[in-house]
């Protein structure tokens, strides 16, 4: 099985390897693809970023306490995809008109002020870095449990995440689409062997949900409070699908910018809630491991139920599936943070040659750095974790106030809600104050709309010939159509 | 929000609602299956039915087309 994990890692870094075609290479073919990818290609992308190592261990262990509220996961994505189906096509004009690459091109070339385009490259690097390492944590359990043995699952931590680097400095963005046709083809197949497999072999007598309505009835609703009650699903699916939605995820932005036309973009959110039905096969095995009376480690719980059930050759298959399932949006996090960086945080002078070096090298920091916290102070990361969508989601004003035809506030009101939103989730993050169960996200979304509003009120209009104005102003790396 | 794109309600305002609605948020199975979990998937197959929909009604509108105007202008 060792040998198998070691194959897997292998076989995914060398699709990526292979993803790199053609001769001219520059920045917008590495960060972007050089926006030329069809429906098909972002398609994958999109769904390579969202169906991750949360969906096949986490969901199957938030199971385990909230019962049915794990469907907030596939609930939150309709919401994001009916958002980005809207705004997707809208952000790629103007992505494709004035060279954009990131939220931050956006932002600082539409408000205007370099300023908020740094601060929102520099939200997104901190929010967004905690999910390369969970999928590395992630790959790590996978590999330990399979395995049995600890050491083999950090050895394959080490082992990936140089993989990963090697191909993302190699084939940017190509190799990331490359390897998530093969990621999400290995993840349906794994989950519907899995599916198959626990159905087959644990039935319980009278049906596994006659067990767990006798057992465990509570979690077969969403309750009115506790730690997964209503206040916790609503907001949950509010705030993940309105960042979601409006783009805030940096993850979200090459998937979108890469595509060839206006018309890819939207046709790729038409199908993306039909596949995420596919989440609903680690919710019912997450009912097995409840009937059959799992405890215990809860991410464990989809593993442990396939090692009961499947025979060795079908588990490696899973174990593979997993692997991929960490390694392609790790892979995805580091272009979208190495593109944040190269964009927007270095010397503006710096000519596009220099600027893709940057960005490789950024990846390197970037996998050094997320390698030793992985290592070091797992419990670091995994809590910053709790707060990205919090943190993402109050860019989500600017986002859609940028949109408009011609932007109706200034960047310092803008930047003023911002600041209040952030302070609002970190402040609730350190005390651990909560408003009623509401996610900090939501809380510090009204706060970050009523600053805004009054600061926005108090300037009065912006002036016809104000710094909004999108074809004269260019912000960072904005200035030219690649 | 043109006519046609105001069903892209629907889906945002049954999932978000799921909670509250006492013949979704029950113990007694769908189909042999968790009343909550049929809820969402059905709403995720609907919700690609909605959008096919809107994308269509949109190309009609020449809202969509496949060349982008600057691209083409450009050559």
């Amino acid at each position: 099985m060792i040998a198998t994990a070691l194959l897997g890692l292998v076989l995914i870094a060398g699709v990526g390897l292979l993803g790199r075609r053609g001769g001219g290479f520059d920045l917008s073919a590495w960060t972007v693809g050089g926006r030329r990818f069809g429906a098909v290609a972002t398609f994958f992308l999109q769904a390579g970023e969202i169906f991750t190592t949360f969906t096949f261990l986490g969901i199957s262990g938030v199971v385990l306490g909230g019962g049915v509220a794990a469907m907030y996961l596939p609930s939150y994505l309709v919401l994001g995809y009916v958002g980005m189906f809207l705004v997707g096509p809208l952000m790629w004009r103007l992505g494709k008109r004035h060279g954009y690459r990131t939220n931050s091109d956006l932002l600082a070339h539409r408000f205007g002020s370099p300023v908020l385009g740094g601060l929102t490259a520099v939200l997104a690097v901190v929010f967004f870095m905690p999910v390369i390492q969970v999928q590395l944590m992630g790959l790590g359990t996978i590999v330990s449990f399979v395995t049995g043995d600890a050491a083999t699952g950090t050895t394959s931590v080490v082992v990936a995440t140089l993989l990963v680097l090697l191909f993302v400095v190699w084939s940017g963005l190509h190799g990331v689409a490359a390897t998530s046709y093969l990621k999400d083809v290995l993840m349906v197949v794994a989950l519907v062997i899995i599916g198959v497999g626990v159905i087959a072999t644990r039935q319980p007598d009278g049906g596994v949900f006659a067990a767990v309505h006798d057992g465990a009835r509570h979690l077969l609703t969403i309750r009115p409070g506790g730690e997964y009650g209503t206040a916790w699903y609503v907001s949950s699916v509010l705030v993940s699908g309105i960042g979601f939605g409006c783009m805030t995820l940096p993850s979200s932005w090459p998937a979108v910018l890469s595509g060839k036309s206006a018309r890819a973009v939207a046709s790729n959110h038409v199908w993306l809630p039909l596949y995420t039905v596919a989440v609903a096969i680690p919710v019912l095995v997450g009912f097995y491991a409840v009937a059959g009376g799992h405890g215990g480690d809860d991410d464990s719980a989809l593993l442990s139920l396939a090692q009961e059930s499947l025979p060795p050759w079908l588990l490696a298959v899973v174990l593979i599936a997993g692997a991929a399932c960490a390694m392609v949006p790790a892979a995805g996090g580091l272009v979208v943070i190495a593109t944040l960086v190269s964009s927007n945080l270095v010397p503006e002078r710096l000519p596009q040659r220099e600027r893709l070096r940057a960005g490789r090298i950024t990846a390197g920091v970037v996998s050094v750095l997320v390698l030793a916290l992985t290592l070091g102070r797992p419990d670091l990361m995994a809590n910053l974790y709790l707060l990205t969508y919090s943190g993402v989601i109050q860019l989500a004003p600017a986002n859609l106030l940028a949109l408009r035809a011609r932007v109706p506030v200034r960047a310092s009101a803008v930047l003023a809600g911002l600041i209040a939103g952030e302070c609002v989730v970190l402040g609730s993050a350190v005390s651990g104050v909560s408003l009623f169960g509401i996610s900090s996200g939501l809380v510090g979304l009204g706060v970050n709309l009523v600053v805004l509003a009054a600061v926005a009120a108090v300037q009065g209009r912006v002036p016809e010939t104000g710094g909004a104005e999108p074809e004269r102003v260019a912000g960072r790396s904005g200035s030219t159509v690649e | 929000m043109k006519g046609h794109r105001a069903l892209l309600l629907l889906p945002v305002i049954a999932l978000v609602s799921t909670p509250f609605l006492p013949f979704v948020n029950t113990p007694e199975p769908w189909f042999g299956l968790p009343s909550v979990v049929v809820w969402v998937c059905g709403w995720c197959v609907l919700t690609s039915a909605i959008l096919a929909f809107v994308l269509r009604r949109d190309e009609r509108a020449g809202r969509l087309p496949e060349v982008d105007a600057d691209a083409e202008a450009r050559g």
